[in-house]
């Protein structure tokens, strides 16, 4: 492992194996700058682009507006994903304003949380965050300690500490697990599992839906409070109100500001297999027992 | 039941209870098994069947309890422990 050392603009060089340079932000304006910088370069098809211009809710904004939005965004995000340091998301936190901050600790401290999110609004960043501000919280995630890949442990430490009032955070359009249905994003057809639903049903817990807002340089954090079980609700009545809220938050993410709009590569696979025609469908199994 | 039950009824208990979870009464489940053998056994019924246990034998896992359980065999390991810690 080589150790990272400092480069001229502050930001953490480590040179990788392969011996090209990795470079590990370590302040939100140096990853901003450098997105904006690459954000042309970005590959985004096209037909994608003119299908979610065409569904935007920005309609004040000219196309190449949008797209240079979205292409800072999508830039922004691969930094965050690849090139994120402690030191950045210690950054990136600072730059969330205090009212917001609190008000999502006093929300989420105050009882039993699934907290909702997806694969896309920097969501990696958003886990860093929740990481940091809930360090007893439970991240179910492809990387976390709490792997979807073992989706039965992560599925029990989450019901685990949200019966002790705890918090756990779960992005339910991955891609582990057993389909147990489809539901339509703008048209897209995205292939859901029961974990998350479940999870809110068994436990009764509160459920939140939490966004990690970018506005200019700064970020923010946005809660929208999602259905909870009702006293002797089915599971399947459940899941259903659960993931009509689930698909309206997406399509309200995808329709809304470019700037909180990065496009990650599920994304682009499941809305560029509907533009086919098709259902991208790829899935990942979790283990137990095996 | 008033001693601790044998391997072999606690093998009984965890397939009644699966059975249940997968409403599947033919059900057939040896120490070896494991879930990519049985239909259905997928994360959210392996979930089901430990609050099954806690509830049917009057104690609680930790998540770190159940992580990397093998199979069937490894599952009655982790119960027998738990109801000796208990006695």
């Amino acid at each position: 492992m080589s150790m990272p050392v400092s480069s001229e603009s502050g930001a953490e060089i480590s040179a990788g194996k392969s011996g090209r340079d990795r470079k590990r932000f370590t302040a939100l304006s140096e990853a901003l700058d450098d997105a904006r910088r690459r954000a042309q370069a970005i590959v985004l098809p096209e037909p994608l682009l003119d299908f979610l211009y065409s569904r935007t809710r920005c309609r004040s904004m000219s196309r190449s507006e949008w797209e240079r939005e979205i292409r800072v965004a999508t830039a922004l995000d691969e930094n965050f994903t690849r090139f994120c340091s402690m030191p950045l998301v210690k950054d990136v936190g600072r730059s969330v304003d205090k009212e917001s901050r609190k008000a999502v600790v006093r929300e989420l401290q105050s009882a039993g949380n699934l907290v909702l999110g997806f694969h896309g609004g920097f969501g990696y960043m958003r886990r860093r965050l929740f990481g940091r501000m809930f360090p007893q919280g439970i991240i179910i995630g492809a990387t976390t300690r709490h792997s979807a890949a073992d989706g039965a442990h992560a599925l029990f430490a989450a019901r685990e500490a949200l019966l002790s009032g705890g918090a756990a955070l779960i992005a339910p359009d991955g891609r582990f697990g057993k389909e147990s249905g489809l539901i339509s994003i703008l048209g897209a057809q995205l292939p859901i599992t029961d974990g998350a639903p479940f999870l809110a049903h068994s436990t009764g817990c509160s459920v939140i839906w939490l966004a990690l807002v970018r506005i200019g340089d700064t970020f923010t954090f946005k809660t929208t409070s999602a259905p909870r079980r009702e006293e002797g609700e089915s599971f399947s009545s459940y899941r259903e109100r659960f993931y009509r809220f689930y698909g309206d938050q997406l399509e309200e993410a995808f329709t809304g500001d470019p700037a909180n709009l990065p496009l990650i590569l599920n994304w682009k696979l499941t809305f560029n297999a509907m533009l086919a025609g098709k259902v991208y469908r790829v899935r990942r199994p979790t283990r137990q027992f095996k | 039941m008033d001693s601790e039950p044998t391997r072999q009824q606690l093998l009984v208990i965890v397939r009644d209870i699966l059975a249940d979870v997968l409403d599947n009464d033919l059900l057939q489940l040896t120490e070896a098994s494991t879930a990519e053998e049985v239909a259905d056994w997928d994360s959210i019924n392996q979930v089901k069947l430990l609050i099954g246990l806690e509830n049917e034998l009057n104690f609680r896992f930790s998540s770190q309890e159940v992580e990397g359980l093998k199979n069937v065999g490894a599952l009655i390991d982790l119960v027998q422990r738990k109801l000796t810690a208990k006695s």
